[in-house]
Order: C-alpha cells, then sequence, then structure tokens
C-alpha cells in the first residue's frame, strides 16, 4: 500500500480487490443483513480513502455520499498486519443500509502491508460492551 | 502526556483527517471532540501493550449533544492511537 493523498480525496473508482472481498464477506457472514448486502458487493464500485494508506475504502452508490449519510456499523475484526501491527477494520452501511465504508485502522498508523489470511482475520463481538473485546470463541 | 501513555489521534496528516472525518462533517469542534475522549480514555490507561484479540478498546462519548465511539490503541507503553470515530 502506497502513502495516500494529503489532499484528502478520495480515489479512483475501482472494482474491489479479491482479498477485499474476502474479508467483507466473512464480516457480512455473522450478520443480519448478509442476504441483503452480499449480492450487492459483486457489482460495486469502491475507492481508497485517504487514510495514509493503511487500506480504507469506501463503497460507491452511483453517487457521492458524505459522511452525514452514515448509517451504522454492522461489523468489526481485527488482524496482525505482515509486521506485527495490529488491525482494526469495520463495516458500515449507510442510513439506508447500502455499504458505506470498510474503515481500516492500524495500530500504530503505518500504511498496510497486505490484507491478511481469510483464517488470520478475527471477527470481533462485543455484544455492545465497551472497552476490550471479551475473549472470542 | 496522559498519564504513562500519550493519546494521539493519528500519526500524520492523512490519518488527522481521516480520525475526524465525521466530527468534521457533523461541525463538532475539534478540540472538544479531543478534550472529551481523552477525559474518557484517561481513567483506562495505561492499555496494554499489545492489545487484547488485536482488537482496540472502544469508548463512547457525547459531545454537543451527539454520541460518538472511538477506537483506542496502544502503539507502545508510551502512547496511544486513536481513530474511528464516529456517530452512534
Amino acid at each position: 500500500m502506497s502513502e495516500a493523498s494529503p489532499d484528502y480525496k478520495l480515489g479512483s473508482l475501482r472494482e474491489l480487490r479479491d482479498e477485499e472481498l474476502a474479508i467483507i464477506k466473512k464480516m457480512l457472514s455473522g450478520t443480519s443483513l448478509r442476504e441483503k448486502i452480499e449480492p450487492q458487493i459483486y457489482e460495486m464500485r469502491v475507492q481508497d480513502m485517504p487514510d495514509g494508506g493503511m487500506g480504507s475504502i469506501k463503497f460507491y452508490s452511483g453517487r457521492p455520499r458524505s459522511e452525514l449519510e452514515y448509517g451504522k456499523q454492522i461489523a468489526e475484526a481485527a488482524f496482525k498486519d505482515a509486521d506485527g501491527i495490529p488491525v482494526s477494520a469495520t463495516l458500515s452501511v449507510d442510513e439506508a443500509g447500502y455499504l458505506f465504508e470498510l474503515d481500516i485502522f492500524k495500530a500504530d498508523g503505518s500504511p498496510l502491508v497486505r490484507y491478511p489470511d481469510i483464517h488470520d482475520f478475527k471477527i470481533v463481538k462485543r455484544g455492545g460492551k465497551l472497552g476490550y473485546a471479551p475473549p472470542q470463541s | 502526556m496522559t498519564g504513562a501513555q500519550e493519546i494521539v489521534f493519528g500519526c500524520n496528516p492523512n490519518q488527522v483527517y481521516h480520525a475526524f472525518r465525521y466530527t468534521d462533517a457533523f461541525g463538532l469542534d475539534r478540540h472538544d471532540v479531543i478534550e472529551t475522549i481523552i477525559e474518557d480514555l484517561r481513567p483506562n490507561l495505561p492499555l496494554p501493550v499489545p492489545p487484547m484479540n488485536n482488537a482496540p478498546f472502544v469508548g463512547r462519548v457525547i459531545v454537543n449533544g451527539i454520541l460518538l465511539s472511538y477506537h483506542a490503541y496502544p502503539v507502545s507503553e508510551a502512547l496511544v492511537n486513536v481513530g474511528s470515530i464516529t456517530r452512534l
């Protein structure tokens, strides 16, 4: 991953990469919105977000959507990057229930080295609790 | 510095922009957001390194009547990085 432009603009429209598709499908697998959302993802275009190269993407639904149209987070996951740094991934939908963002937050803010092997990509379930997530089964 | 760990909101201009993209859109003052999150997070410091399950600490705050969620990652015994600040 390369450093994002400092002008804070979204990247060009592109298709989802296979590794992005894999983790999004895994994040959707435990949600009640899976049946509604999963058919969308094969058609959707995305734009890289100017997050310093951590790998966040914004889903494009035919028109630009502002942050004010954010709806809610529907899934959370975590993994270790190739350099051993923890990374958080959160998937959100807009107010109409369409995919909005895949936010990638690397602990030290350094650029993402690579997406994880899907088996190392762990869904985080908090059950509405704050603080650290309880031990995952 | 806050306790033994300094709290930052992104490590470069892109990340700072990314961290505050929602609160900026809501018209919230970044200083208010920072102060409120630090006040909420401070009693929970130090965050253990490495974080449990590789997942960040999650907190909730209210700034100017807007309920926000934030994620905080311990980078080291000296640094915590806050990001993913979203509306709930």
